[in-house]
């Protein structure tokens, strides 16, 4: 053990090469207890060979994982973690086998496992499907089954490969709120691979930006999210509006040749407080989540602007957008 | 038809007294094909992990050799045992020709690439992402290749029904090797041979019955083990 102000994981100039290729290129990370951290980024971006390199479930070709200060061996890794992976990879049997099949290779002791897998069964809203067969459950059942098996473990660090991928988004929505709370009250340290900016909103303290193999950006959800450093990171968190500065009115102050603007801060209708004004001819009205919006030209390049306290202006009517330029980025 | 008929009732005679030469010759052919089944899974189930689980130089070169042995006919099994063993061969010395032990190094040389082969298209089938996800729960290497298996127990059943039923019902490496001597290597097959050359029909015909009722026995295993899923799903 090193002095207590070690972090649970610390990763040290790790990467992975693959067929001569470096597929994973992490100069530092680190993951503390009690905190999700969340990896975003598009397929490829070398998220789960990251996941994999931290469980142990991965070699790193050079570098060092340190585990509570001292360098760690892939075993070593192994013995603290569950992992969740994108899909639900059970064994044949009961779903209450499954939940007991992890406890048992951790050698848990035989008459602790019952009533664990009760506590996680309920805990998952499972119990009513103990004894079924694993084969027989849906998507979203054998997902929450995957991870009450993880959570009944109670790892010091849980690692989630996009299990919420193959989820509708209500049964997402429900799982999700259901193990934030799981996670606060475990206080584990959780390593949470996506694409998906909502969910990492939804569980992460900490967002991690990855891209070809780099990390481009670390740091907390908030700091990420209204500061990404670059166009990806901006991209991935939802900085959908993308704007050249020479398509913009000249009375925008320009700090770069890229204007980047979040959906929700490019409105049509009432106008924020010292918005910004660009002219636009509104091309079809749609909806943005549950927000109805209007798809709009910008000169040649389409945006899309949240419709605010106003009639959704019909194809080919100029409108004014309104930009919220608290939040905006330029690259 | 009054041969085959006179042929069929001896045969059920030979069996209902249960005649001590056909019992003699019906253990020792379950001995030596259930042995050489063991050797086979011994040696095959693992050379099936590690071709589906496994990602080394020469895997398939390895899988092709596998492949070719599972069309090896059971003569030139025969033959090479033959030559090994042979008084003046490499493994001369241990005087095993013409044993049972030298009838179960040559069955498990015909069963071990059949048992290779089909677990290996069985192992194939479980998720290549389940052996991470045990890993993930905490299974140990070893334990996570058995958690493997686990899954594809049924179709590893099918490598073992077809390894035992492979050497079961061959004759010419049992011949060969064995030499079908009485009381000491004669088994089913071998003695079929025999005692239709010599015209002894009822015998001959005792002996593919049992033949066939082994095969029979062999196949309703497996269509059991497939039929009741629940039995197996624990």
């Amino acid at each position: 053990m090193g002095p207590v102000t070690d972090p649970l994981i610390e990763l040290r100039d790790v990467a992975i090469d693959r067929g001569g290729r470096t597929i994973l290129d992490v100069p530092h990370l680190k993951l503390a207890d009690g905190t999700v951290v969340a990896a975003l980024g598009r397929n490829g971006a070398g998220k789960s060979t990251l996941l994999r390199a931290i469980g142990g479930l991965a070699e790193p070709t050079r570098g060092t994982i340190m585990l509570n200060g001292s360098p760690s061996t892939a075993g070593d890794r192994r013995r603290l973690i569950s992992a969740v992976l994108q899909r639900p990879l059970l064994r044949r049997g009961t779903v209450s086998s499954n939940i007991e099949a992890g406890m048992r290779f951790r050698g848990i002791e035989r008459r602790e496992r019952p009533a664990r897998t009760e506590t996680w069964l309920k805990a998952l809203e499972l119990s009513h499907l103990a004894d079924q067969q694993v084969h027989r459950l849906s998507g979203g059942e054998a997902q929450r089954v995957s991870l009450a098996r993880a959570l009944a473990l109670r790892p010091r660090l849980l690692l989630l490969d996009e299990p919420f991928t193959s989820l509708d988004t209500p049964t997402k929505a429900e799982l999700l709120s259901d193990l934030r709370g799981v996670i606060d009250k475990e206080r584990c340290a959780v390593f949470f691979v996506t694409h998906d900016r909502h969910e990492a909103s939804l569980l992460a303290d900490r967002v991690a930006i990855l891209h070809q193999g780099r990390i481009l950006q670390e740091g907390p959800l908030a700091e990420v999210h209204d500061h990404p450093s670059d166009m990806m990171g901006a991209e991935l968190l939802g900085y959908r509006n993308q704007l050249p500065a020479d398509q913009l009115p000249s009375a925008i102050p320009r700090k770069g040749s890229m204007l980047l603007i979040r959906g929700s801060d490019l409105t049509v209708g009432r106008a924020p407080t010292n918005g910004w004004e660009i002219p636009a001819v509104a091309v079809r009205a749609t909806i943005d989540g549950d927000a109805p919006s209007v798809v709009a030209m910008v000169g040649n390049i389409p945006v899309m602007a949240r419709v605010v306290d106003a009639a959704t202006p019909s194809p080919g009517e100029s409108v004014t957008l309104h930009v919220n330029p608290t939040h905006v980025r330029w690259c | 038809m009054g041969l085959i008929w006179e042929g069929f009732t001896s045969a059920l005679r030979l069996l209902w007294n249960r005649d001590p030469e056909t019992m003699e010759i019906l253990w020792l052919s379950l001995r030596v094909s259930l042995s050489a089944t063991v050797v086979a899974l011994l040696i095959g189930l693992p050379v099936g992990m590690l071709i589906a689980v496994g990602r080394f130089p020469g895997r398939k070169l390895l899988l092709a050799a596998v492949n070719t042995g599972m069309g090896l006919p059971p003569v030139v099994a025969g033959l090479f045992v033959t030559l090994l063993l042979w008084r003046s061969g490499p493994l001369g010395a241990a005087a095993l020709l013409y044993t049972p032990t030298a009838m179960i190094i040559a069955q498990a040389f015909i069963a071990t690439p059949l048992v290779a082969g089909i677990s290996t298209a069985a192992l194939q089938q479980v998720d290549p992402e389940f052996r991470t996800q045990m890993l993930g729960l905490g299974a140990g290497r070893l334990r996570s290749l058995y958690e493997v298996a686990r899954e594809a127990r049924l179709p590893l059943l099918a490598a073992v029904m077809a390894g035992f039923g492979g050497v079961i019902s061959e004759v010419g490496a049992a011949t060969m090797v064995g030499g079908n001597i009485k009381h000491q290597t004669r088994v089913l097959t071998t003695a079929a041979v025999q005692q239709t050359a010599m015209g002894n029909f009822g015998a001959a015909i005792a002996y593919g019955m049992i033949l066939l009722a082994i095969a029979f026995l062999v196949v309703l295993v497996l269509t059991l083990a497939q039929q009741h899923q629940s039995l197996w799903a624990r």
